[in-house]
């Protein structure tokens, strides 16, 4: 008794008129959509075309990837000035023979 | 570049970022009547449709980076989204759903005049009964059975849980039943 109330209920929402679109909806679209790329600006263009060339596509790898060339580029640096603090040292101790 | 109809709609979405016009267009002609009667039976009048579809689509052109691909949800999913929540936006301003022209011709209507009456006052019943529904049970009914979505795809749509939008899907079917027998098209005279 239930699926057939089912099976009534659905063949009256099957009967349900579909919506006919009005005709050139889809093409006053696409116009107003043309019609708005000749309205902006030539700098207003090429602003959006540098900020396309500048999104990232996957920020998360690029942050990460950021992080390890950081530490590789610290670790390197660091290395680097305890050799410089020897050199400095070094000159503090003249070696000034018998000059004087 | 050219289009064709095998472009995916992801693929044509990729495209638009880059400015391409074409690509707006085949995405446009290939979803505009789908979407315009989705809008319809969410409660939309005609002209409301209109402007929600063009505003959807005209969204997607000046800002193409709204739909993130990363994400993998599906074009279309997420196209219905910004639609019936555009909808629900211009009905909830509006204070009204089903359009006067729906009822009052259901009001009017005599049962058994002739075949094509019957048929109009049957469809007319369904209209009126979908119509008056809550709001997320009309949604839950209109993408489920009308669109053709799988539960899944309308619970991440409506952003619940898919065993919420059963319940939603089961009230909803009952409500219209309830709304059609107390009109007399279920069981009434002009019962199937």
């Amino acid at each position: 008794m239930q699926d057939h109330d089912d099976k009534r209920l659905e063949a009256l929402l099957r009967e349900r008129q579909v919506p006919e679109t009005p005709g050139g909806l889809a093409e006053r679209i696409i116009l107003a959509a043309a019609e708005r790329i000749s309205v902006l600006p030539w700098w207003r263009r090429m602003q959006g075309d540098i900020m396309g060339m500048l999104v990232l596509q996957h920020p998360a790898a690029v942050l990460a990837s950021c992080v390890a060339v950081g530490l590789l580029i610290g670790a390197e640096a660091a290395g680097l000035a305890d050799t410089q603090s020897v050199d400095w040292t070094s000159f503090l101790y003249i070696d000034e023979g018998d000059w004087l | 570049m050219m289009t064709s109809g095998d472009d995916t709609d992801e693929s044509l979405m990729i495209r638009i970022r880059d400015g391409d016009h074409q690509a707006f267009s085949c995405l446009v002609r290939r979803h505009t009547d789908r979407f315009y009667a989705c809008a319809v039976r969410m409660g939309a009048d005609s002209a409301e449709a209109e402007d929600v579809v063009q505003d959807a689509f005209l969204k997607i052109w000046a800002r193409p980076d709204i739909w993130d691909a990363g994400k993998g949800a599906r074009f279309t999913t997420w196209f219905y989204r910004v639609v019936t929540n555009m909808v629900r936006d211009r009905v909830r301003q509006r204070g009204k759903l089903a359009g006067p022209e729906v009822l009052d011709f259901y009001s009017d209507s005599a049962p058994g005049q002739d075949v094509a009456l019957d048929v109009r006052r049957r469809q007319d019943g369904v209209e009126a009964a979908i119509q008056v529904l809550p709001e997320r049970q009309r949604a839950a009914l209109n993408l489920c059975f009308y669109e053709g979505l799988s539960n899944r795809e309308a619970a991440e749509i409506m952003g619940v849980r898919v065993k919420a939008l059963e319940s939603l899907l089961m009230r909803a079917k009952a409500g219209v039943r309830e709304a059609l027998a107390r009109a007399g098209v279920l069981d009434g005279e002009g019962a199937l």
